[in-house]
This record gives C-alpha cells, structure tokens and sequence, in this order.
C-alpha cells in the first residue's frame, strides 16, 4: 500500500498563535479521517475569522491538547534563534525618488545578513524589526497494525503508514529596534501607529494562509481516496495515528555574526 | 439464481446509498444556510439517543428539516440532479435605489440574489450490459468514500463566504435586513454569462460508484461584500402611548 503524503503550506505566525492554528489544522485532519459514528461540533476560532469542525471525541480532543502542550514547551524551551534584548543599531536611509530604504549595518560597516527586514516608508518615520525563524515540521501519521511478514514466533506486528501529514509551522520571535535620531537628518521614529498596522496586515496574511491550508487538506482528501484502508472501528476515530515533532531546521542566516556584533560593537550615529 | 440475487441485492443496497447520499446532502447543506427551517435549532444534544436514520455515512446531524421527509417521495428518479439554490433576500430601503425588486410586499421591496447553487448528482453510467458486481464490497468502498466526500461538504460549508451572513442571522439578536432561503429543483435555467462572471465553480471528485458516479459541485459568489450584510435594521424611535411603569 502507498503512504501518501501531504505536506501543507507553511505557516508563519507568532508564539501565541500557535496553539489556535494547530487545534484548528489537527482537528479539520481528524474530522477528515475519523469515519466512524462522530457528531461534529463547529468551532470559532478566536484570533482569526475561521470556522473549523472537531469530532466531538473527548479523548482526541485532550490527545491533541497534550501533544500542542509539548510543543508550545518545546518552543519555549529550544527557542534556537532567541535575541539578546537589541541596545543599539546603526541604521543608513537611502533615498531613491520616492522609496527610502533602510539597510542595517554593523560598527565595522560590513554588510549583514538577516533573515528578514521589514519597514514601512511613512515619511519621516519607520520601524525595522528584526525577526528570527524557527521552521517545525509537526506529522500526523495514520497507520494499520499488521503482522510483520517472516516472523512466527515470537509474533511481531509493524506499522504499515498509509497517509502522513506535514503541518508546516515558521514560529517568529520579533525584537523591536529603534534608530536613533541624528543632528544631520530629521527622522522620527514612530513605532506604536505602524507597529500596529504591520500586526494587522500580518494577522491578515495569517488567517488568508490557514485558510488555504484548510482548503489544502479539503481538497487532498477528496482527490486521494483509494489509498484510505477498510474502516477497522466504527465509533469515533477509527484509524490508529500518532503525532510527532521532528527536529526543527535551522533557518537563520548571519546570526551568529549579529550575536557577536551585539557583544563585541559600540554606538554609531546614524550617518 | 444465486448471482441474479446477489446483483440485485447489491443494487438494491446500492440505490439506499444514493437515496441517503441525496438526503444527506441536502440536510448539510440547509443545516449551514437557512436558519429559519430549523425552529428548534440545528445541533443535536449530547446524550440525546441517535435515530438510526442519522446514523447514515456516520454524521449525526438531528432532526432535519421538514422538507427532507418529502425528499424521497418528489426525487423519485435517483439520476435526476438534485439542484439547491441558496438565495440571499435583502430589504431594499425605496424603490429609487436602482435596484430591481423582484418581490413586493404590503411594506417593503425585497430583491432575492442566488449567492450558492449546489448540484448533487448520481449519474448512470450502466450500458447495455450491465456487468456483475464484482463483489460484496464494492458498494462497501463506494459507501466509505461517499463518507469522506460528505466530511469535505460539511467542513467546506464553513469555509465559503455565505457561512458568515448564516451565522449573523443564528446570532443576531436584533432584525437584520436580509435573510436566507432557499429552493430545491432538479431543472434550473443555466446561469447568464454576466451572473458567471462574478461567480467561481467548486467541483468535489466524484466518487466511484458500480454502476456510475455521485457528484457534488458548487456555483457560488465568492464575494459578498457588496451586499452591505453588517448593518440591522435601525427602527425609528416611538412614543409609547399605554405605557405603565
């Protein structure tokens, strides 16, 4: 038998978000493939404008619970790319017609890398935030037990994968940083109006993405259907599965070298 | 004949699917967009004994509405398209708005726009000869599939744009100025061109059948924002003439 597999867009949001986007990713999987007798309850997420559908099996419910609590640890716990709270920047705005750009540089001028600059031109006033990635690849796998072929005695039984899932996760910590005002140009920074529409078109990018992702999974268990095994259980969740949470990627670029610009780098004005 | 029999039996199981898959359909369909069919609301208890009607492709759903229990006696002839238009009717403050009412009441005009039409389908494919089922678990894989395929409906119910004006309608505490209802055919005039164009078309995978193929597909209008669904009727304030304190 084919295992298929379904590696979902990903999905980049921040550490509170999580636990939402993953109830809602694993619960519209299990309502796909738990083809026993179920009586399923509609769920309003609350940070996105979402509606997703659950089972209504307590023990799922509290497994799915469990495993996003070992999660949300295991991201807390190994947060890979953290920062060190940012002092000081040396920040050049380059004018070109009407775009500013802005390009951060260290004390001793070289060029770094990150992985992301995001500002936004206001006029006289933008913010740079630095964000650092942690990419986690969460797989929900269903299976059958069979006896393992060749072996009599002691029996042994194997897992056969039938179906795996990829929930693709990009979990970002942002730090704020701040330019400093220099006597030879007039920016203002103004972090608090900006900051919160850049939340806003995040948050919005977001919930557009779940909401290809849940249309992602609709229309993958419509098109592979040949492959799902005999229902064995007719109550509930009729397919043994498990959960996993494989190591996460590395995804950070220059950040050792920012790290140590942090210890080693003293104050510049902006130039 | 034991094979005659056999055939027959397994059509015979096969065309109670169809039957269910129909009803089904329609109960999950209505479920999600007409409130007002649903007096008692739409959820089932916990706890409350599950009929065994409901138990069909595993999806408790309740009691359905009243036009489920005519199904089966209009949809006689189960290759007729069952066709369900979902349609949005909305209060029209004076007739000089540029609207064109298609109804009028004793107090107001009301325009009726199809935001969702759904057909649900089993199509025959038997030819002359038709072959033997080739066991007894064909219809077997045809239920389990149509049971996937009745998921993905339900679940994509909730993701489309008309759930949200659903919902208003369920949770609104205050009168809305629109409302949803709907009607169920099995012939419709096609759409025009010009109704095509603000429209998009969702075509579920059919499902294999023995002797042919159930088939969902979806016509619907992914953008709603032009029909002003966020405001409530704002009564004008009135003296109360017998009021008691």
């Amino acid at each position: 038998m084919n295992c298929e597999v379904c590696p979902l867009k990903e999905l980049e949001l921040e550490h509170f978000e999580v636990r939402e986007v993953l109830r809602c990713v694993l619960h519209t999987i299990f309502f796909h493939r738990a083809l026993g007798l179920v009586r399923p309850k509609d769920v309003d997420l609350e940070l996105f404008d979402i509606t997703y559908v659950q089972c209504g099996d307590l023990d799922l419910e509290k497994k799915i619970e469990e495993k996003i609590d070992q999660f949300i640890d295991r991201v807390e716990k190994h947060p890979n790319k953290k920062y060190q709270s940012v002092t000081y920047l040396e920040i050049r705005l380059k004018k070109s017609g009407n775009t500013v750009r802005a390009e951060i540089v260290d004390s001793g001028s070289s060029r770094l890398g990150f992985n992301r600059l995001v500002f936004s031109d206001r006029g006289y006033g933008f913010t740079a935030d630095l964000q650092s990635d942690s990419s986690v690849k969460i797989c929900l796998s269903f299976y059958e037990v069979k006896n393992k072929p060749g072996t009599w005695f002691p029996k042994k039984l194997e897992r056969l994968y039938w179906e795996q899932w990829e929930i693709n996760l990009n979990v970002v910590q942002q730090q704020k940083a701040h330019s400093s005002k220099s006597h030879h140009s007039k920016v203002v920074v103004d972090p608090g109006e900006s900051a919160v529409e850049e939340t806003s078109i995040r948050r919005a990018a977001l919930e557009a993405s779940l909401r290809e992702v849940l249309f992602q999974i609709i229309k993958f268990v419509n098109e592979k259907k040949d492959h799902v095994p005999p229902i064995p259980n007719l109550d509930g969740i009729s397919f043994p599965y498990e959960i996993t949470i494989p190591g996460s990627s590395d995804s950070a670029f220059g950040m050792d070298m920012f790290k140590r610009m942090l210890q080693t780098g003293h104050p510049t004005m902006l130039s | 004949m034991d094979l005659q029999d056999n055939v027959q039996k397994e059509y015979g199981r096969f065309e109670q699917i169809v039957s269910h898959f129909l009803s089904k359909s329609l109960h999950i369909i209505l479920d999600s967009r007409v409130p007002s069919i649903f007096p008692n609301g739409q959820n089932p208890l916990l706890g409350t004994p599950v009929k065994k009607s409901d138990k069909w492709f595993t999806l408790i759903l309740g009691d359905g509405p009243a036009c489920l229990e005519n199904l089966s006696l209009w949809h006689r002839n189960l290759t007729e398209p069952m066709i369900i238009d979902i349609v949005l009717v909305q209060e029209v403050p004076d007739s000089s708005s540029g609207h064109n009412p298609t109804i009028t009441f004793g107090l107001g005009m009301y325009v009726e726009t199809l935001i969702e039409r759904w057909v649900v389908q089993y199509e025959d494919s038997r030819t002359v000869f038709p072959h033997v089922v080739e066991s007894s678990s064909s219809y077997k894989k045809t239920y389990k599939k149509s049971i996937i395929l009745l998921r993905s409906l339900y679940s994509l119910m909730r993701l489309l744009p008309a759930y949200r004006p659903f919902q208003k309608l369920c949770s609104s505490t205050r009168a809305l100025d629109f409302d949803i209802s709907y009607k169920v055919s099995s012939f419709t005039a096609p759409f025009s061109r010009k109704e095509l164009e603000v429209m998009k078309i969702h075509q579920f995978t059919p499902v294999d059948a023995p002797e042919g193929r159930l088939f969902i597909s979806l016509t619907y209008r992914d953008d709603l924002s032009c029909f002003n669904l966020d405001t409530s009727i704002a009564y004008p304030p009135q003296i109360i003439t017998d009021y008691f304190a």
